[in-house]
Order: C-alpha cells, then sequence, then structure tokens
C-alpha cells in the first residue's frame, strides 16, 4: 500500500511536471484556457450516475441470492451428516461432498466479487463515454484547449472553470431525450 | 324402432369415431453421421439400433434436444411407434426438402397467437399474401415466412383458419389481387416505420388516395395509388384516418418495374421529400421482374464503391460541426451515395438497402474519391458498381482526416485493455467480508463444516457504491493513472497525450453503427428479435458462451417476459458444457457497450438475470 501511495504521489509530480512543459511548448500567442471536471461527482450527482448505481445494486442482490442457494445445499448436507443414522461410508461421501461444495462457494463468492467489480468499471466506462462527447462538446463552445479530470493534480481551482456542474446538467437531459 | 336406434347408433360412432383424414405431422430429416437410436432420451438409454449416415427418418416430439425417431413411410403419429429417440444435433434436415404449402388468404385474413379467434392478433394478412403453412389442425394452419427453411413450430408468425387459404397463384402482384384503395379522411403523416416516433416521409392531404396494404399495430403500410409491387412501401400511417376510397374513385393503372424518372434524378440531388428512404430506386439498368419478397435496392445496384485514400473520420451529419461517429482507415472498401453539400453519406460495402437512415456516417466527397489510381483492391473486387472518378479539390477539408482526437475509433474484436479505474467498492459493504475473510486462519479450515456454514452466509450485496476513485476510463498517460485530456483548438493538426487508439479492423458485418437497428428475423413470445453473435468469451475470472441479440420493441416489457425470452433463445442457440450468457439489446441501446439485460444459464437453466437501466438513458425507453 505504502509502495502504491508513493507510486501514485510520483507519478503525479510527474504529470504536473509534463502538464508545466506542454503549456509551455504551446504557442504563447494562443490563449490557453484550462477548465476542469470531477468525475466523481459526475458519477455521484447525475442522474445516469444514480441509476448505474441502482443496476449494480440489483446486480448484487442477483448474485446474493446465488450464494444464498448454495450455502443453503451445504447447510442442508451438514444437517444431513448430523443424522446418526448413516453409515461410515455414506458418511465418508456426505464428508467428501460438503468440502467440494465449500470449495465451490468460496469460488463462487470470490467471482461474484469480481463480476461485480467488472460490472462497476464497465458501467462507470459507460457514463464517462457519454460524458467524453460532453466535455468535448464543452471545450470546443467555450475554447478550452485543455480540461483536466483528475483533482490529484490540481491544487487550487477556480469555480469559474470548473465545467463539472455543466457536464451534469448535460447528462442529465438525455434523460428526458 | 330397432332400425331407428341402430341408425342412431351408427350416427353416433360416425361423429365420435376419428377422422381418417391424415393431419401432417413430422419432418423428414438425415444422420449425420452414423447415430444410436435408444429406447428412451438419454445418452446411458438401452441402444436400440443405429442409424447409418446419411439415413433419412422421420423425427417428431422434439424434447430435451431428443427426437422421437420413425420410419419415413410412418403415417401414425404417436410416441408409441417410434423405433426409439435420438440425439437431434445429429439429425439435420434434409437439404431443399419440401415442407408446408404455399398459400394466400382469399380475403384479409388475421394470424393470431393460438388456433382460435379467440387469441391475440398478430398481424393482418391482405387478399393476395403468399405464405407458408403447415401443422394442420383442429382446422388451423401454422403460418410461416415463405422463404422459412425450418419445419419448426416454434418458428411460426402465428395460426390462420385453414377456410380462407387456398393455394397460392403464380402472379400476385396485379393490381387487384392485394391491397386496397384507402383516402385519408384528413391531413395525415406517413412515417418510415409503424409508430408515431418514427421519421416523417411524407405527408397526405385531406382526402387524398392511396393504396394500403399488411396492417400491424393498427397502422397500414401505404403505397402510390394502383402499386402493383407490394415491396415498394412508402411508408406507413394510422389506419384511423384511412377510410375505404370514395365512391366513383378509379385507382390509376401503374406500369411495372419502372423506377420513377423524378425519383432517380432526386436521388442524386437528395431532395428531402423523396428521400430514398420511402423510394427504392436505381440508377443503372431497367429493374428486373421482381418476386414478392424481392426489392429493388436489395439487388445493391446503387452507389459508387471507393477506396478510402486515407484514414477518414465519419461524421453523423454531412457537417464539419456534427459529431464524429466511426474512422475508415486508408485502403478500406466502402459505398457511398446520398450527396449533399460536397458530403457523401458512407455504407457499407455489402449494404444492400439504399436508404439514408443507413449510413455509417458522412464525410466530404472529395476526400473518399480520388482523382485517378484506383487500388488494387477496387480492380479486385467484383461488385457491379462502377467507381467514379472525381477531381479532388483542395480544401480544409483534408485536416479534418487528421486532426484533432476523434471521438472513438470503432470498437475491435479484441478491444485493447483498459486501464481499470480506480474504484473501490465501500469498504463498509458487506461483500468486502466475504473476500477479507479468506484471510483470518479460522476461516480457513474448510474440513470445519460448522464455519463453513457461517462462512456461506455472507453476502455480496453491495450498498450504495461508492464509487470513491476514478478516472476516465478512456484517459491514460504512460503508465500513470492520469487523467488530462487535451482538447486541441479547432485550428491546430491536434495534439493528444491520453488515450488509446484503437486500431479499427473494418470487416463489412462490423462497420455499422452499433445503435442501428439491424432488423429482426424471428418472432418468439410476441417478441422480434434477432441473433446477432455467438461466441466462447473469456474474461479474467470464467469462460462463457455469449450470445449477443436484438430485441425491436416499442415499449420497455417485463423483466419476466424478457427473460422468457431469453430462456428460449438460450435454448436454440445455447453450446453445452459451458456456461452461457445471453445479452439483450434494446432499440437504441450502443452494442458496443453493455446489454440491457443478461441473463446466464448453466446446464440446468436460469441462473441469473439482471437488467441495467442505465444503459437506456438517451433512448426512446428512458
Amino acid at each position: 500500500m505504502q509502495i502504491m501511495s508513493t507510486y501514485r504521489r510520483l507519478s503525479a509530480l510527474m504529470l504536473a511536471a509534463t502538464l508545466m512543459t506542454v503549456l509551455a511548448a504551446l504557442p504563447a500567442s494562443a490563449a490557453q484556457k484550462v477548465g476542469f471536471v470531477n468525475p466523481q461527482r459526475v458519477i455521484n450527482e447525475s442522474r445516469i450516475g444514480s441509476v448505474a448505481q441502482q443496476d449494480l445494486t440489483r446486480l448484487g442482490e442477483e448474485k446474493d441470492k446465488v450464494i444464498r442457494k448454495s450455502a443453503e445445499e451445504i447447510n442442508a448436507l451438514q444437517l444431513e451428516l448430523e443424522n446418526a443414522g448413516l453409515s461410515a461410508a455414506e458418511r465418508q461421501l456426505k464428508q467428501e461432498r460438503v468440502r467440494l461444495l465449500v470449495r465451490q462457494h468460496d469460488d463462487l463468492v470470490k467471482r461474484s466479487n469480481e463480476q461485480i467489480k467488472m460490472e462497476e468499471a464497465r458501467l462507470i466506462q459507460f457514463i464517462m463515454k457519454k460524458a467524453d462527447g460532453i466535455l468535448r462538446d464543452l471545450a470546443q463552445r467555450k475554447d478550452y484547449s485543455m480540461i483536466i479530470t483528475d483533482p490529484n493534480v490540481i491544487g487550487y481551482i477556480d469555480n469559474s472553470v470548473d465545467l463539472t456542474d455543466d457536464v451534469i446538467e448535460q447528462l442529465d437531459k438525455l434523460e428526458k431525450k | 324402432m330397432k332400425r331407428s336406434l341402430f341408425f342412431a347408433i351408427l350416427l353416433v360412432l360416425g361423429l365420435t369415431l376419428p377422422s381418417f383424414a391424415q393431419e401432417e405431422w413430422g419432418e423428414i430429416r438425415y444422420a449425420v453421421r452414423p447415430l444410436n437410436v435408444r429406447a428412451d432420451r438419454d445418452a446411458g438409454a438401452r441402444r436400440i439400433t443405429t442409424l447409418k449416415q446419411g439415413e433419412r427418418v422421420k423425427v417428431d416430439y422434439l424434447k430435451d434436444d431428443w427426437y422421437a425417431v420413425f420410419r419415413v413411410g410412418e403415417t401414425v403419429r404417436s410416441e408409441k411407434n417410434a423405433l426409439g429417440y435420438s440425439f437431434g444435433k445429429y439429425l439435420k434436415p434434409v437439404a431443399n426438402a419440401r415442407w408446408g404449402r404455399i398459400m394466400q388468404p382469399d380475403r384479409n385474413l388475421n394470424v393470431r397467437t393460438g388456433r382460435g379467434p379467440g387469441y391475440r392478433h398478430v398481424v393482418t394478412l391482405m387478399k393476395g399474401d403468399k405464405i407458408k403453412v403447415d401443422f394442420l389442425k383442429d382446422g388451423w394452419y401454422a403460418v410461416f415466412k415463405v422463404d422459412e427453411k425450418r419445419r419448426d413450430p416454434d418458428r411460426a408468425i402465428g395460426y390462420s383458419i385453414a377456410k380462407y387459404l387456398v393455394p397460392a397463384k403464380a402472379d400476385t402482384h396485379s393490381a387487384d389481387s392485394w391491397g386496397e384503395h384507402r383516402h385519408a379522411d384528413r391531413m395525415l403523416t406517413v412515417r418510415k416505420e409503424p409508430n408515431p416516433r418514427s421519421p416523417h416521409v411524407r405527408t397526405l392531404q385531406k382526402g387524398e388516395h392511396v393504396k394500403v396494404g399488411k396492417m400491424i399495430k393498427g397502422w397500414y403500410a401505404v403505397y402510390e395509388p394502383g402499386e402493383t409491387d407490394s415491396s415498394r412501401i412508402v411508408g406507413y400511417s394510422n389506419g384511423k384516418y384511412l377510410l375505404p376510397a370514395k365512391s366513383g374513385y378509379t385507382p390509376p393503372t401503374r406500369k411495372r418495374s419502372r423506377a420513377k424518372p423524378e425519383a432517380s434524378s432526386a436521388a442524386k440531388k437528395s431532395q428531402p421529400k423523396q428521400s430514398a428512404d420511402t423510394q427504392t430506386v436505381k440508377k443503372s439498368t431497367p429493374e428486373p421482374e421482381k418476386s414478392a419478397t424481392d426489392s429493388t435496392a436489395a439487388s445493391g445496384v446503387w452507389g459508387d464503391i471507393v477506396s478510402t485514400p486515407r484514414k477518414i473520420i465519419l461524421r453523423e451529419k454531412p457537417n464539419e460541426s456534427a459529431e464524429e461517429s466511426i474512422i475508415l482507415q486508408r485502403g478500406e472498401l466502402v459505398k457511398i451515395d446520398f450527396e449533399k453539400n460536397g458530403w457523401v453519406g458512407v455504407f457499407p460495402i455489402n449494404e444492400s438497402k439504399r436508404q439514408e437512415s443507413r449510413v455509417l456516417g458522412w464525410a466530404p466527397r472529395n476526400l473518399l474519391v480520388q482523382k485517378s489510381g484506383t487500388s488494387d483492391s477496387l480492380e479486385a473486387f467484383n461488385a457491379k458498381p462502377t467507381v467514379k472518378h472525381v477531381p479532388q479539390k483542395t480544401d480544409s477539408g483534408q485536416q479534418q482526416a487528421v486532426s484533432g482526437k476523434p471521438k472513438t475509433t470503432r470498437p475491435a474484436a479484441k478491444p485493447a485493455p483498459r486501464p481499470t479505474p480506480e474504484v473501490e467498492l465501500k469498504k463498509e459493504t458487506a461483500q468486502k467480508t466475504a473476500t477479507e475473510s479468506e484471510k483470518t486462519p479460522a476461516e480457513k479450515d474448510r474440513a470445519s463444516s460448522a464455519s463453513s456454514a457461517t462462512q456461506a452466509r455472507s453476502t455480496v450485496t453491495p450498498k450504495p457504491v461508492e464509487m470513491s476513485k476514478m478516472a476516465p476510463a478512456r484517459t491514460r498517460s504512460s503508465s500513470t493513472s492520469s487523467s488530462v485530456q487535451i482538447t486541441p483548438s479547432q485550428k491546430s493538426s491536434g495534439v493528444s497525450m491520453s488515450g488509446e487508439r484503437k486500431k479499427s479492423r473494418l470487416k463489412p458485418e462490423d462497420i455499422r453503427r452499433d445503435t442501428r437497428n439491424p432488423g429482426t428475423d424471428e418472432v418468439r413470445h410476441g417478441f422480434r428479435f434477432k441473433v446477432l453473435d455467438k461466441k466462447e468469451i473469456r474474461t479474467r475470472i470464467e469462460r462463457f458462451y455469449g450470445i449477443v441479440v436484438f430485441v425491436d420493441l416499442d415499449t420497455l416489457p417485463d423483466s419476466e417476459a424478457l427473460q422468457d425470452l431469453a430462456a428460449t433463445i438460450w435454448k436454440e442457440n445455447r453450446r453445452n458444457g459451458i456456461l452461457n450468457q445471453v445479452n439483450l439489446y434494446l432499440p437504441g441501446v450502443d452494442r458496443s457497450g453493455p446489454a440491457y439485460a443478461v441473463a446466464r444459464f448453466d446446464e440446468n437453466g436460469n441462473v441469473e438475470y439482471w437488467e441495467r437501466k442505465s444503459v437506456l438513458f438517451g433512448t426512446r425507453f428512458y
């Protein structure tokens, strides 16, 4: 974790340095207008973002159903194991079966978590793809030559160049189309 | 008394004795390889006999992919008479096996979802419409499309009463044999498709006469008065406002198989009122005699085939300020048509329908058409249209081919891996415990059934997701997770620090825009749909067989109905031995993105089903 955060800090510093270089390299005659969009707010505050979160919740409930079913199967087998009338061979077979089901259950839980993560990434990508077009339009209309979307590289930003609300508003308008 | 009783008994028996009229049943198939016939529908059942490769049998009673197998000459349809059962996958229909009868209604005739007048109406056949019928039962036929190859009752469009069906005549295109003339009782819009949100085609004046054909959901297919070709639909209008022709009205007689001169020139000048959305127009040779299902544009003789001289960005509309749609790579063969103000519409090379709505995008004509020196690929191409050469104009349009950062390239068959956004599930949510708990020593003891049962109860239900940290998916610079996006000024050549350019490997079938309606070719449970793709997919964590389906709808259906449809599609298209996933896309949903509904199936049936409402944003469903 420490390595990761150090790595991220280094990366942000490198990026800031690169930005400065690029800014310096751009023709001085052109007025460079820089804007900022906070993607986190776009996801959290837009209507499409909240619907995406509901979609994710629904997926989680669906996965939950499957996992509960698997758990119930294991529990039912365990109840059978507690039955005193089983022979040694039968008991051994059932125990093997329980062990197998437990392993499968663990895999299922792990896979389900991964699938939810992948679905989350997919939905975010979908929303940002929609926002991308809006961002481009905004930039062209308002003559921005750069739009930053990572809040980590920003020390200070004036509200006048924060385009997040505009992006959210345009995304919400998609709903009414 | 005794005699009258005798006759009465005879009469009753006569009424109750089974009819000897044989209803058609079964299908002739052949074994694609030596195939066992078993005593039951199970690979482990006793083998009765083995069919030789190519041997023909009659089959019926399909269940769980197993057929009951009969002798070819078997006439009595009873499962008891079956020789045994064989796995259906290895029994293929006999090539050109004839089945069904081509018939036509002798009056306007309803097709219903069941064999009875109380069933829901599906479509109305006009007098003279050709259809294929089979599976006669209780005086009702199952109705199929004329070109239906598979003799499967599930593929029927619906059912019609047999007594109004007569054998099809050779020529059903005379003006009297189909359709009727009606007039508009007010100014009436003709639309491209039978729904009020469809694009406008033209407006009928009050009192104007037209010819109408099939009725679909209360909308008539509208033709020019006196039209003889039932494939030349102008559009659709609401049937409520089309009244029978006024008395004394005489429809004009039209010559068959000729394009209108004004329509040809209109195609070149792209007049909006006579756009080829509604008219099928040919530029070149006179049309040949057409069949019921043929259309002018289906012959493909329209447009120009060109090879892109350089990488070209297509736009959604024929102007520079329109949004970018897809990128064509250098040397790709496309078809162009519909010139507007120096811009042309670009189509896939094998596009048969000359409709402006089917363009991939628009580009300046001078970028697409070279002065001379056509590529070798053009000469090797065996398309019928010829290539036109237009002197190249010098303009700033050339810059736009390379300037700027394209919005999105067409997704490649195997998209380059995107950087995973920095997203975390909320740590307070329950699902984290499921994975984190694996690390605790106590829970590592899997032999302990009690602890595993406790573990089993943990869930993965996410609470409101805190998508805490993330970067826009397509931005990346070197190896960092930067999210800087530079949008160049309009005049610059464009500098891009971020994002990945995907190489677009265009194949003709892939060129279509992903939100376009790809059409439908099947009907199940009242849903029209088309299976677009089926292939095995491997992700980081699993492997499954993906079935991509487009479902054409006007309104959002119930989840249960869609789930049901997904299950039927799975049964008909599945691959055994692997998890199957059916992805359902609705009209307007970008097919390069997530599907609206996903249904997963294992060997036993449905495992999971969920829907994504968020993908409906921007479509007519949300």
